[in-house]
């Protein structure tokens, strides 16, 4: 197995024989990671292999046994991270909502009580909207969800992550159904992010796009397979599988 | 017939001023929490809990206390139902809940009709606010009060679990506690619509406005009120209309709402066509 040691960084988030649930099922088993900040990590693997578990689990939303340490503090299950965002698929939301783009990255302000309520309306605003910026989408903030390109909606679902300053940004699968001019705006986001010291982690089924932009892959069969520099990790892809083949569901 | 004796004789009587007040009560609140209800998916919920809520409302008002306390009781009395049936008895939700809101209500209708309350059964379904009380609105007007506060107070986070409620979750937002206010809000509803326009009709009065604001993709932070300015107009005419061809004022209130949803479908083909072919004569 390949793997990746993290050198003369501390690292900002570390998982110890780190075995994910979906109910009593095992999505995936034992994983040993450690993360340091501004990695640009993608997950691979095929459908079934764990990914979107996994983020899951780091984002506090899937059960996992064994140790989570954010920040050097142990997390426990089904208790969310303030420091950790998280962008779901964008096909599991509901985009037939009459709301505006602003009113999307408002609600990432939803889960901090010290800032619901009208009285904090025009403070949340500006964290919104700043966020907006920060995604170069100022101009979709009064755009309803209905006329937002996919590329436009995937930056707007950043930015209601960006909205409470996460250190490490989870994606699941941001490309999907993206072409090429879109996908590349939202690299480049991630890039930036990333470089300003963000850790990024991403589910992504673009292999070409993972060997061309991330710094470190992680490759996925229900367990880890390999973990490295992507044009190291990619080709086992395909010398694993037969691994692959039974997972594949 | 002048507008002077269309518009303002029939509220020369004071029933006539009542059922107005408590009409404009239900018209405001039931489009709010409506609106919440469609954009999370719990029509059919809303439809039920109104049908459900008829023994509580029955045995509160028997033993002479509270409807609302009457009609929380049963709302909480169905969701455990619904729970039991959901996990212990595998059967789908929208089976559960026609299941439990059906035996809930026959419950009532059978409770009512041994009853010797001077309200009818009919009173229940189709609402008679010309018989409400200035102690009715009084009650009612501080129910609403409280849910419209509700409402507000729970904006942020209802509003993040209607949109991705797993994206909610994961920035500590308790879904299950903001569905938990959005139907015991809900059930509130349920007993304004009782004083006004009856169980049978009170999901008209929640849910059309709220279809009309989508109907002309009225972003959420208008339509909400646009919503309920719709509502209390539906109250209002349908008030007018019933004393006027002395219908009841539950039906005229629903048909209201309802000619009102059909006027802006209309409005909006009309309008979507008439963009089209403008357009293809640009082209």
């Amino acid at each position: 197995m390949i793997s990746l040691e993290i050198v003369g960084q501390q690292p900002i988030l570390e998982l110890s024989n780190y075995s994910v649930y979906r109910g009593k099922f095992c999505a995936v088993n034992e994983l040993n990671l450690k993360f340091a900040p501004g990695e640009l990590v993608a997950l691979s693997g095929r459908n079934g292999a764990g990914k979107s578990s996994l983020l899951l689990a780091i984002a506090g939303l899937a059960s996992f046994k064994g140790s989570m340490r954010f920040k050097e503090s142990e997390c426990h299950h089904g208790h969310h991270q303030p420091g950790i965002g998280y962008v779901p698929q964008r096909a599991n939301l509901r985009w037939d909502l009459p709301l505006r783009a602003i009113d999307v990255v408002l609600t990432g302000t939803s889960g901090d009580h010290h800032l619901t309520g009208y009285k904090n309306r025009s403070r949340r605003e500006k964290l919104a909207w700043d966020a907006l910026e920060s995604v170069d989408a100022l101009d979709l903030g009064n755009r309803l969800l209905s006329t937002l390109s996919g590329g436009q909606a995937q930056r707007v679902l950043i930015a209601r992550s960006l909205v409470s300053k996460p250190e490490v940004l989870l994606l699941d699968e941001p490309l999907s159904g993206l072409d090429e001019p879109s996908g590349q705006r939202v690299l480049d986001l991630l890039k930036k992010r990333s470089q300003e010291g963000t850790l990024v982690i991403a589910a992504m089924h673009e292999l070409d796009v993972v060997q061309g932009h991330f710094s470190r892959a992680i490759l996925l069969a229900g367990g880890l397979l390999a973990d490295g520099r992507p044009e190291k990790v990619i080709p086992t892809l395909y010398t694993n599988i037969d691994q692959l083949e039974k997972i594949d569901l | 017939m002048s507008l002077y004796s269309f518009f303002i004789e029939p509220f020369a009587y004071e029933f006539m001023r009542n059922a107005l007040f408590i009409s404009i009560l239900a018209g405001t609140v039931a489009p709010l929490t409506g609106y919440w209800a469609l954009s999370r998916r719990m029509v059919y919920l809303t439809d039920a809990m109104s049908h459900s809520v008829l023994p509580g409302v029955i045995i509160a008002s028997m033993l002479g206390i509270s409807i609302l306390s009457g009609a929380l009781v049963t709302a909480l009395v169905l969701a455990i139902l619904v729970s039991a049936m959901v996990r212990k008895g595998n059967s789908s939700e929208d089976g559960a809940v026609g299941v439990a809101s059906q035996s809930l209500f026959a419950l009532g209708v059978v409770l009512a009709s041994r009853s010797t309350d001077s309200k009818s059964l009919s009173h229940y379904l189709f609402g008679n606010p010309l018989s409400a009380t200035y102690s009715d609105i009084f009650q009612l007007g501080l129910t609403a009060l409280l849910i419209i506060s509700l409402m507000l107070w729970a904006h942020p986070r209802l509003l993040a679990v209607a949109f991705d409620p797993e994206h909610a979750s994961a920035i500590g937002v308790k879904v299950g506690r903001a569905d938990a206010i959005l139907i015991l809000a809900l059930a509130g509803t349920t007993v304004i619509g009782l004083g006004s326009v009856g169980v049978l009709m009170t999901i008209s009065l929640s849910v059309g406005p709220a279809v009309i604001t989508r109907i002309f993709s009225i972003d959420i932070s208008r339509a909400r009120f646009i919503a309920m300015g719709i509502g209390i107009f539906s109250s209002s005419v349908g008030v007018l209309f019933s004393y006027h061809l002395a219908i009841p004022v539950g039906p005229a209130v629903a048909l209201t709402c309802s000619i009102m949803i059909a006027i802006s479908f209309i409005v909006r083909s009309a309008s979507s066509r008439s963009t089209n072919s403008r357009l293809q004569v640009s082209v």
